[in-house]
């Protein structure tokens, strides 16, 4: 009967979670913002180039971003509504936003919390546009949320239940998370951290030792794969750390732009992670879970180990500030630090954690528990009825949009019924190459070996058009073409914000190949 | 008359004295013949928020009428709304409604302005008393629970708002004076009367219903009982109380606005004056995006600039003006961490929160030109109450209890200091923004004392040509400071009665 009702109870969380899931994309997809997130384009071309393209392949998941996400496309991608919509890589958003939900229950679960506070719990990670606005998108963070709750519930459970198996599910979902995002790395380190800490105090340095290598065994399996992927594709297992389309070389130049002001400030480091914090979460529910966390910290009807495993919810605090503080993140909240918006849904990290802590409050409070609930609720009213979601503003208005419909309209209207290559820079301009609603086929950019290589020597024998930043060496097309003989045999077409576009004069047409023959490149 | 009696007469009269001195104006003022056209800092018109409030109790009494006069608009502005070519305050019409018996009063002795400004006097008053019967609901001694009072009126901006023609005062006494009802039993005269008294909150203040709210709803659902299947059906007496307040409101928008349902805050400001508003405009350089919510003025993130400049800002901050709140504060920690079942500990916490939810979510948590956190005046009343609870308990401890007296020696200065000078500060931004800058501070406070002016009637009257103005704060600032040591003293060594 009871397993009946928790079975039951699962299924309509998760029924509802569901509806509320298909219900948040539809209604991004229909205004159109779904894909307003320049990354969220890229995410989806660099999916779609491992099945079509002039050189498909798994080596087109590239060094830039990690490969869980891009991988998990595949099977949906090749499909040109899946791509172009943006459902092939929102669908394991929205999965991962019904299983957050239910994890967050399920944690809240295990530490005695009831149902009202149970239901609070998930009503905060659900009820938030920043959440629901991304689970929506073809973004990363809501598998990374997603995989890091389970890797955290599991880690509480074997230290509450010390039983072998919940350590393994714990080290395998955070695996998961280290080929996600980097933050699921420190997150390794610190559940490992944690564990052989405890293990340690609770059975002597032997056994420690071996839980922690069994856990990292797993655990780091990913980032050990990466670091071999980095070897055999870029013969450099650090490049995606050092590599020219690295985080670190973008930070390099903005701290040459002296835009990246929290780098070795620890106080503005701070201060922009904790307006993002407050921004995405709408303030209360965070200020409530600072108390919920205090309170389970030093409530003596938890066990210790339990208490103690809770710090593993609080990685990703730590991870963005220290990334901040060490110039390996770039975060702008408008008129704290930078003018603009850029990055803000880093403060949108710990909503799980924010809803189990403030999960907690909600059951400790007793007689307060409903003040705070009408709180919640008074603030939640007025966030949706103003549709406050600083995540949008930064899609759509902040640094990390990108307007290319001009330029993408432009190729769509003059190039797609015509023969010839497009020469473009994946690495500056995937939003205009998915924009444009072209084929990959039809472009020529870093990832297509040979092609590339003869275009950026010969490009009047391989690209019909050409698009690029004109004299910005950033752009690998400019830097390249501009220094060859026949860059003058192409004319300035257009002249857009992200762009221009040349067009190879009609006289030099007969010359141009059109067709790809280079094979199968290995 | 016993002990008790003769300490409370003893705060009345010290209260009284206190207030008296600090009443605003100046021979002109005084004069017969006075205008209203001087708007100057320390005037008792120096902001719109008692000046647009004034020439509507003026109107209702000249001109019979809801509708402002060009001229009346003019010295309203910037808080003046205008629809099909009438003029109205922009502010709820309560207060201007219950200040004209005083309107009256005062004009009958050639005072006007005096007499109508002397509601919010009178509501000071009764508001100390009130915290202070609170605080004893509370378990708090009766000498303790006047000092809670007194700390209330004269260790906060709540002093410096006592003597303008505002709402805040009336918003205290609905707030205390139903939270007092809540701890009695449901009669139909107690519903009757929490009804009216919520209904007078709705009509001085939009905010109010909603500080209120918890409140409410605790009174609403004491009636209820279904696990017993019971209902009282006197809860249908707190309505009764509210109705008639709404139809005057009803009435009051079909005329201002010609729609009963469309009130004066909804049609904005008129731009026809065109006086900068005192708002400092936010830093935006990103493109203004328009989302598609509904755009109301409570906007969630603005929270965690709201809070901090409510709470810690040496522009409005809570704590950086009344120190003493802090006492409170732990106070109501430490009750709310019992679980007692006690519901009014808990309905003051839920009340506070929305009371600083509401403002630090507005647009302007500011206020305007004002001085200290004035929309926290009915906060600063709901903690007050604690800190009797709090001190009766704990003052015995010598570090506890220093720490108490610097708190409200600091608080008691500061509020003596914006009672005598000025209580029209601007916002950080606007105070940079001016042709000549000026401090956002208490420091434009000092600063008008040290160019001898006050805003006091009775130095501008009696004193101004024996003393500087700074001798007269110094000697007022005394006053308090004796009152609040004796109090303090009465309470230390009183019995728990």
């Amino acid at each position: 009967m009871f397993k009946n009702y928790k079975t039951n109870s699962y299924l309509i969380l998760g029924s509802v979670l569901v509806v509320i899931s298909v219900i948040s994309f539809l209604v991004y997809y229909f205004n159109q913002l779904g894909l307003a997130y320049n990354d969220a384009r890229s995410h989806l071309d660099i999916g779609r180039r491992v099945v079509e393209g002039l050189k498909p392949g798994l080596a087109q998941l590239g060094s830039v971003w990690l490969p869980l996400t891009h991988l998990l496309m595949v099977p949906t991608i090749w499909n040109d509504f899946m791509w172009h919509s943006g459902l092939a890589g929102a669908l394991q958003s929205m999965i991962a936003f019904v299983a957050t939900g239910m994890l967050v229950f399920r944690f809240l679960e295990k530490i005695n919390v009831g149902l009202l506070g149970r239901l609070v719990g998930v009503g905060i990670f659900v009820a938030n546009i920043n959440v629901l606005y991304l689970q929506s998108t073809a973004m990363t963070e809501l598998l990374l949320l997603a995989t890091m709750t389970a890797g955290c519930y599991y880690l509480m459970s074997w230290y509450r239940d010390d039983k072998l198996v919940d350590l393994i599910k714990s080290s395998f979902f955070i695996m998961l998370s280290t080929v996600i995002r980097y933050d699921g790395w420190f997150l390794l380190v610190t559940a490992s951290g944690l564990i052989a800490l405890y293990a340690f105090k609770k059975k002597g340095y032997v056994t420690a030792e071996g839980t922690t290598l069994m856990f990292l065994t797993l655990g780091s399996l990913g980032v050990a794969l990466w670091f071999l992927w980095n070897q055999l594709i870029f013969k450099d297992p650090l490049y995606f750390a050092f590599g020219p389309f690295s985080a670190h070389a973008q930070q390099t130049q903005l701290e040459a732009a002296g835009v990246l002001a929290t780098k070795g400030n620890i106080p503005l480091s701070i201060k922009v992670y904790f307006y993002a914090l407050m921004y995405n979460s709408y303030t209360i529910p965070a200020l409530m879970a600072a108390v919920g966390a205090v309170i389970l910290w030093f409530d003596k009807k938890l066990s210790p180990a339990v208490r103690w495993s809770t710090l593993a919810l609080l990685a990703p605090l730590v991870f963005n500030i220290l990334a901040l503080y060490l110039g390996h993140s770039v975060l702008f909240v408008q008129g704290i630090a930078g003018d603009t918006w850029f990055n803000i849904r880093y403060g949108m990290m710990l909503m799980p954690s924010i809803a189990i802590f403030a999960g907690y409050l909600i059951d400790k409070a007793k007689y307060l528990r409903w003040t705070l609930i009408g709180l919640l609720c008074f603030v939640l009213f007025f966030a949706f009825a103003n549709q406050d979601a600083v995540t949008i503003d930064d899609a759509r208005v902040g640094s990390s949009q990108k307007n290319v419909t001009e330029v993408a309209g432009w190729l769509e209207a003059n190039a797609k019924n015509k023969e010839g290559f497009i020469l473009i820079s994946a690495a500056s301009h995937d939003a205009i190459i998915f924009s444009s609603k072209l084929p990959m086929k039809r472009f020529i950019h870093e990832g297509t070996g040979l092609y590339w290589e003869s275009a950026l020597q010969i490009p009047d024998r391989w690209a019909r058009w050409i698009i690029m930043r004109t004299y910005d060496d950033n752009d690998l097309t400019w830097k390249f073409v501009s220094k060859t003989k026949g860059f003058a045999l192409y004319d300035k077409v257009g002249s857009y914000p992200f762009a221009d576009i040349y067009q190879l004069k009609p006289e030099y047409l007969p010359d141009l190949n059109t067709k790809p023959v280079f094979g199968k490149q290995k | 008359m016993n002990h008790l009696k003769r300490l409370s007469l003893l705060t009345f009269i010290l209260s009284l004295i206190l207030l008296f001195a600090s009443i605003k104006g100046d021979a002109n003022s005084f004069s017969r013949n006075s205008s209203f056209t001087d708007a100057s800092t320390g005037s008792p018109f120096e902001s719109s928020s008692s000046s647009s409030r004034y020439v509507l109790t003026q109107a209702l009494f000249k001109s019979r009428s809801f509708l402002l006069t060009r001229d009346q608009a003019k010295f309203a502005s910037p808080d003046v709304a205008e629809h099909n070519g009438k003029y109205f305050t922009l502010f709820m019409p309560g207060i201007s409604f219950m200040g004209l018996p005083f309107y009256i009063l005062g004009s009958i002795v050639g005072l006007p302005q005096l007499g109508t400004f002397s509601l919010n006097f009178w509501l000071a008053i009764i508001n100390v008393f009130l915290v202070a019967a609170l605080a004893k609901r509370l378990g708090a001694s009766w000498s303790w629970s006047l000092l809670g009072g007194f700390l209330f009126l004269f260790g906060s901006n709540a002093w410096a708002y006592a003597l303008t023609y505002s709402q805040h005062h009336l918003a205290v006494f609905a707030t205390i004076s139903l939270l007092l009802i809540s701890t009695h039993s449901l009669t139909v005269k107690n519903n009757l009367l929490f009804g009216i008294i919520f209904g007078i909150a709705l009509l001085a203040d939009f905010p109010n219903p909603i500080i209120l709210s918890p409140i409410a709803v605790y009174q609403l659902s004491r009636h209820f009982h279904f696990h017993r299947n019971k209902i009282n059906w006197s809860w249908l007496f707190m309505g009764a109380g509210v109705l008639p307040f709404l139809v005057i409101f009803a009435y009051y928008n079909l005329k201002t606005t010609g729609s009963p349902l469309l009130s004066a805050q909804f049609v904005g400001r008129s731009k026809e004056f065109n006086v900068a508003t005192s708002v400092p405009a936010e830093t935006k350089s990103v493109p203004e995006v328009r989302s598609p919510g509904l755009h109301l003025p409570l906007k969630s993130r603005s929270l965690i600039r709201g809070f901090s400049i409510l709470i810690f800002s040496d522009e409005r901050g809570w704590i950086y003006y009344s120190p003493m709140v802090l006492v409170g504060i732990i106070g109501l920690v430490l009750t709310l961490k019992k679980n007692s079942s006690n519901p009014v500990p808990n309905l003051i916490f839920a009340a506070i929160c929305f009371n600083l939810l509401i403002y630090a979510m507005f647009g302007d948590p500011w206020g305007g030109w004002s001085f200290g956190p004035r929309y926290l005046i009915p906060a600063t009343a709901m903690i007050s109450v604690f800190i009797p609870v709090f001190m009766q308990k704990y003052g015995k401890n010598v570090l506890v209890m220093s720490g108490f007296l610097v708190a409200c020696v600091l608080s008691i200065r500061l509020a003596t200091l914006a009672a005598l000078t000025t209580a029209h500060v601007p916002p950080k931004q606007g105070a940079e923004a001016l042709p000549v800058p000026i401090p956002h501070t208490p420091k434009l406070n000092s600063n008008f004392l040290a160019a001898n002016k006050s805003s006091s009637l009775i130095y501008n009257l009696s004193f101004k040509n024996q003393m500087p103005a700074n001798t007269y704060y110094k000697l007022v600032f005394a006053l308090a400071l004796i009152t609040f040591v004796t109090l303090t003293g009465f309470a230390v060594n009183s019995k728990r009665v």
